[in-house]
């Protein structure tokens, strides 16, 4: 049997709890008396609570449409590590861009002022050593270039000298902590070499020394039979070359020139120091590079290259 | 156009006297502007003490769909603080899922774990639009007979309590079908 509309009244107000007094005592009776209508309260408490569970899950089905959530596919954790390595390369690139505008191109992590100011004694006794050390080694170079332009095979004694440039930057990278980085450029000498000056003498020249020879002939072939190991004869010979000291610079503006004084002539600007050769004729001492002709006249003061024509030469040969 | 109705919706704000009033009358856009507002942070509340994040979604539905009941049949004041309302809510909740056991935990619709009871749901889910907000509203809402008529556009409350009884008669006989109940 269906329940009626005031059963279903009366049921509704129980369930909600509306009932008191005389209502309930006698709802309560009829409860226990009636097996049929504890049936229908019963059905009648199944049915509104289905109709709640319905209407609940109603609203939670829209309400979770609404929210729209989809679980992700790359897991949270996931994301937490790659937007970490990608802040890492972003701060990496970043810093590697702004930091190549540096002119000491040195990076210094957690650079504390506090740090540095008492750090910088230690630097500079550090930068000393350096410093020393590099000279050190700077002078064993030397050495080992000397004993090797002494063993070369062409007669020439040379001197390289390379630790000065060597010496200039790591001046500039060592203590750059300290001095202001202004880097100042110096002349460099490239070499220093002992050349002979040829004697290129004239038709009258020869002729006097054609018979010089002819008187010491003699002489020489005595002195060669009494004591050959004594070389006293490539002595004679050499006596008409006469050796300088000739240094090869560079200068930081180009500068071509040179400087002739006492026995010594150093010239900057020429690039080829193998390809200088030296003559003297008629007191005057000429360079020769290649083709080219210059009169190096002596002078305390720096002078610039003074070229002469091959013709000019030759004509002073041939007077 | 419904999508222009969306964004209308979307767009609207409501103050905290808004909320509590619209959830006392019934209006369920409130109830989706309150879980929009609220969703994130809530997730990150539930994430935080350790909650998956699958299972974020239907905890606040569940409790903020505990909360409309409450609110609707509680006729509490207007100057709560429905924000601090809903996280406690969400405490309470997250309490006592915590003294559950381990495999229990957030394993939701144990509630309506009642065969009978699900049946019944079920057997409310095939009615009728109209007829399903009715009841909805007369048991789920507990509205009077008097406020159903007038959201209905009923002439007076015992055309709206004709009409909840017959609805409830057309109901019970289904559900005694599908159950197998003998009608005595």
């Amino acid at each position: 049997m269906l329940i009626s509309l005031e059963e279903r009244l009366l049921i509704d107000r129980y369930l909600e709890g509306t009932l008191s007094g005389l209502e309930l005592q006698n709802f309560m009776e009829r409860l226990d008396s009636d097996e049929d209508f504890r049936a229908r309260v019963s059905m009648q408490n199944l049915l509104v609570e289905g109709i709640i569970i319905s209407a609940d899950k109603e609203l939670q089905e829209r309400l979770l449409e609404s929210l729209a959530y989809k679980k992700s596919r790359v897991p949270f954790g996931l994301k937490l590590i790659m937007t970490f390595l990608l802040l890492v390369i972003v701060g990496i690139s970043l810093w590697n861009y702004i930091g190549t505008d540096r002119s000491s191109h040195r990076k210094d992590f957690l650079s504390f002022s506090w740090l540095t100011h008492s750090s910088r004694g230690d630097h500079a006794s550090t930068n000393k050593a350096d410093v020393n050390e590099l000279e050190k080694s700077g002078s064993e170079k030397k050495e080992a270039v000397d004993s090797k332009s002494k063993e070369g095979s062409d007669g020439k004694s040379g001197k390289i000298v390379e630790q000065e440039e060597d010496l200039s930057i790591s001046d500039s990278l060592d203590l750059d902590n300290q001095i202001p980085e202004v880097v100042v450029k110096k002349d460099q000498m490239i070499i220093s070499q002992s050349l002979f000056i040829h004697e290129d003498s004239t038709d009258q020249d020869e002729q006097v020394k054609s018979n010089t020879n002819k008187k010491s002939s003699q002489s020489k072939n005595v002195a060669k039979k009494l004591n050959p190991m004594a070389g006293l004869e490539m002595v004679e010979d050499e006596k008409a070359m006469t050796k300088i000291n000739v240094e090869f610079w560079v200068s930081p503006i180009n500068y071509r020139g040179y400087k002739f004084f006492r026995n010594k002539i150093i010239l900057f600007g020429i690039e080829e120091p193998d390809a200088v050769r030296l003559f003297r004729r008629r007191d005057n001492i000429y360079m020769q590079i290649v083709n080219n002709y210059y009169l190096l006249e002596p002078t305390e003061e720096f002078a610039s290259y003074q070229s002469v024509q091959e013709k000019e030469v030759s004509s002073l040969q041939g007077r | 156009m419904a999508y222009l109705y969306d964004l209308i919706n979307h767009m609207s704000r409501y103050t905290n006297p808004e909320i509590i009033t619209d959830i006392q009358n019934g209006k369920e856009e409130v109830l989706f502007y309150v879980s929009r507002k609220f969703f994130q942070p809530s997730r990150r509340w539930l994430r935080r003490k350790g909650v998956p994040d699958d299972k974020t979604p239907q905890i606040f539905v569940t409790v903020l769909l505990q909360l409309f009941r409450d609110i609707q049949q509680q006729r509490l004041s207007i100057h709560v603080d429905f924000e601090s309302y809903l996280f406690n809510s969400l405490e309470e909740y997250f309490k006592q899922e915590r003294s559950k056991s381990k495999k229990q935990r957030y394993v939701l619709g144990t509630v309506y774990s009642d065969k009978q009871k699900d049946a019944v749901s079920l057997c409310v889910e095939i009615q009728d639009e109209e007829i399903r907000k009715l009841l909805y509203s007369r048991y789920a809402e507990k509205l009077s007979f008097e406020q159903i008529a007038v959201r209905y556009d009923y002439s007076n409350p015992v055309i709206a309590q004709f009409e909840v009884n017959k609805a409830m008669s057309r109901l019970e006989g289904i559900v005694r079908i599908r159950l197998n109940i003998e009608q005595n």
